[in-house]
């Protein structure tokens, strides 16, 4: 285990008028418990806006969670300040949705890439440059790429100047926040194809933030979905999409694309998009789009039972 | 059947400080009607670029629309004056962009901006067009339509504003839609949504569409015949059953192998290397040469004609029997 969360909570006060009073609470992030093993991937899928961006930073601390614990390494870093938070953030490292707005377009790649060794004084300063071409050659950047500037690049290439920024710092854990959302699918290939590569030599564990189902089965080890909020069903990745047991699950795997005209069929009814996190419904959240919603789903939230082993649902139904 | 859109010959160039960009050369195909053509590729191939040459929006300068013609219903659209042009764009090619948040206004509201195209072409007055504007938000399945009509860009999801922006397009009952990634910028769910919805509208309205995507597995979804298109050119052109069963243009093998859904779980998988060339610095020869794995050194020479292996389906590659041989054995 080289990650564990426990009951992470994260509300955003959502204020009004004048005097900006709080009126109300997006549960963005309400009670998620997630491990991540050693070496191996984590899929979280979910929709826009169901909290899996902030699940993903708050395991990092880039947001405060407002409680629960986080656990690296068996060591809890939940309340780590100064220094130790510092030290921490070498070992867990990000890479984010849009290249476009994460690499400054005023800095040089070598200097985006090297930042970070220089700020952590990593190591001397001719060593750091050693080190930078060592880190563009093994994301599959050409060297001359060094002295050029972000818009310089294609979108693949800059998600993979991103790639080496995360690297710099030797991490074990990378937090991947949609790395290939905004890509061509074929360019998407080819960096799914590189993280699978720096997996398996350097031993990486990814926490793989998507909405895309097919991206998580070909690249997670297990998945958690979540919906609005709470993670719903976590299982090990072909368990879920070969016996996928919470309706909402079932929704997103009917909702994929499929890759053959000739199994083309009749859409299934998918209800409404997902709700507003301001006004949540009583019990389970997903009763309003969900198609098997009975009268205990308004009642009571239903929590995660184990049905088999590895695999989580939250689902009044099991 | 009389096509109702044909392109023949289209060349696009942008004459920039650097170099002249070649981003279409020689494109040539045909829209039916009631029929969904796809145009697949990667960014950077010239998709878009064809798109707006039909619609004649390419910037200008520095792009120029150097050759070629497009017939719209048999008149050619090139040689038409600035004001005839207005009357057809919006009236009879209605046109989706990928950005619903850069090509809504945000500062008028959809119901508004649905009425302005209805205004603009005459096709309705006054109160009329408010219930045309709000009874057009209920066909693209807005919900809650009168509320919303009242709504700006910003207060509407993703997917309510790219059905927003539908509604506008099909506002003035047009034969052709463009749809230029209508869902690249959506939830996966929310993306199955609208392509139900443009299957709904052909069922109904008898529209065409030329829909560009970089996505196959959508194409598989709504497309008729499908034109795979690399660095300017038409690679490859088929029916989309003949597209997905028998490709033969590596690219396009290249281009299926990437369908996340036909993708193995957790192996590495053959994706393109490489990326697509700059239209100001195109590789001699067959431009796919450098990214191909069947590439000899003929391909380095000479640009491959497109020729028809069977009815309708046409390739540019001179590998293609090789390419059938290996595939189908």
């Amino acid at each position: 285990m080289i990650v564990k969360i426990e009951n992470l909570k994260k509300y955003f006060p959502v204020r009004r008028g004048f005097l900006h009073r709080t009126v109300g609470w997006i549960q963005a992030v309400d009670g998620v418990s997630l491990e991540i093993k050693k070496g191996s991937t984590l899929g979280l899928v979910g929709e826009s806006g169901c909290g899996k961006t902030t699940l993903g930073r708050a395991i990092l601390r880039l947001i405060e969670p407002d409680s629960g614990e986080i656990y690296y390494e068996q060591e809890n870093v939940t309340r780590l300040k100064g220094q130790a938070i510092r030290r921490l953030r070498q070992n867990m490292q990000i890479v984010f949705q849009d290249p476009d707005s994460s690499l400054n377009p005023r800095f040089t790649v070598s200097r985006i890439v090297g930042e970070g060794m220089h700020i952590f004084k990593l190591a001397p300063k001719d060593e750091i440059k050693q080190r930078v071409k060592e880190l563009i050659d093994m994301v599959g950047l050409p060297l001359d790429s060094l002295n050029r500037y972000p818009h310089q690049f294609s979108g693949g290439q800059r998600q993979r100047i991103g790639i080496a920024r995360a690297l710099s710092m030797k991490p074990s854990f990378i937090v991947l926040d949609e790395p290939v959302s905004s890509l061509d699918v074929s360019v998407q290939a080819q960096i799914i194809n590189l993280l699978y590569e720096l997996q398996e030599k350097i031993c990486l564990s990814y926490l793989f933030i998507t909405h895309d189902l097919n991206v998580t089965r070909q690249v997670a080890n297990d998945v958690a979905v979540m919906y609005m909020g709470k993670v719903v069903e976590v299982s090990q990745t072909e368990e879920l999409f070969n016996k996928p047991a919470h309706p909402y699950t079932r929704l997103l795997l009917e909702a994929m694309p499929i890759s053959d005209p000739a199994k083309r069929k009749e859409r299934p009814d998918v209800k409404g998009e997902v709700g507003s996190a301001f006004n949540l419904p009583t019990g389970c959240r997903f009763r309003n789009r969900c198609p098997l919603a009975i009268n205990i789903c308004s009642l009571r939230e239903p929590q995660l039972k184990e049905i088999s082993p590895g695999h989580l649902v939250a689902c009044h139904h099991y | 059947m009389q096509p109702i859109l044909e392109v023949k010959n289209l060349k696009t160039e942008f004459f920039t400080e650097v170099g002249v960009a070649r981003a279409v050369e020689g494109v040539s195909f045909n829209v039916t009607k009631g029929e969904t053509l796809a145009l697949v590729g990667e960014s950077g191939c010239g998709k878009t670029v064809t798109a707006l040459s039909i619609m004649r929006l390419v910037p200008s300068p520095p792009g120029k629309i150097v050759a070629g013609e497009i017939f719209f219903k048999g008149e050619d659209l090139l040689g038409l004056p600035a004001s005839k042009m207005r009357t057809i764009r919006g009236r009879h090619i209605g046109m989706i962009f990928q950005e619903p948040m850069s090509s809504l206004n945000p500062l008028y509201t959809i119901g508004y901006q649905i009425k302005e195209a209805l205004l603009a072409h005459k096709r309705a007055k006054g109160r009329q067009a408010r219930e045309r504007a709000i009874q057009l938000l209920s066909r693209v399945e807005m919900p809650d339509p009168k509320q919303r009509f009242k709504d700006y860009p910003h207060s509407l999801s993703g997917g309510l504003r790219q059905r927003a922006m539908i509604a506008q397009a099909i506002a003035c009952n047009p034969e052709l839609v463009i749809a230029d990634e209508p869902t690249t910028a959506l939830d996966v769910t929310i993306q199955a949504e609208i392509l139900e919805l443009f299957f709904h509208l052909k069922k109904t309205t008898e529209t065409s569409f030329l829909l560009i995507t970089h996505d196959l597995g959508v194409v598989a979804e709504v497309a008729d015949r499908v034109c795979v298109m690399y660095a300017g050119r038409i690679v490859e052109e088929a029916d989309v059953f003949t597209l997905f069963s028998r490709p033969r243009h590596p690219y396009t093998l290249g281009l299926l192998n990437s369908i996340p859904a036909r993708r193995q779980p957790r192996q590495k998988f053959a994706a393109i290397p490489g990326v697509v060339p700059d239209p100001k610095n195109k590789p001699s020869g067959c431009a796919f040469h450098p990214r191909c794995n069947m590439a000899d050194s003929g391909c380095q020479i000479g640009v491959p004609a497109l020729i028809e292996v069977e009815e309708g389906h046409k390739v540019r590659c001179f590998k293609h029997k090789k390419l059938a041989d290996t595939n189908d054995s």
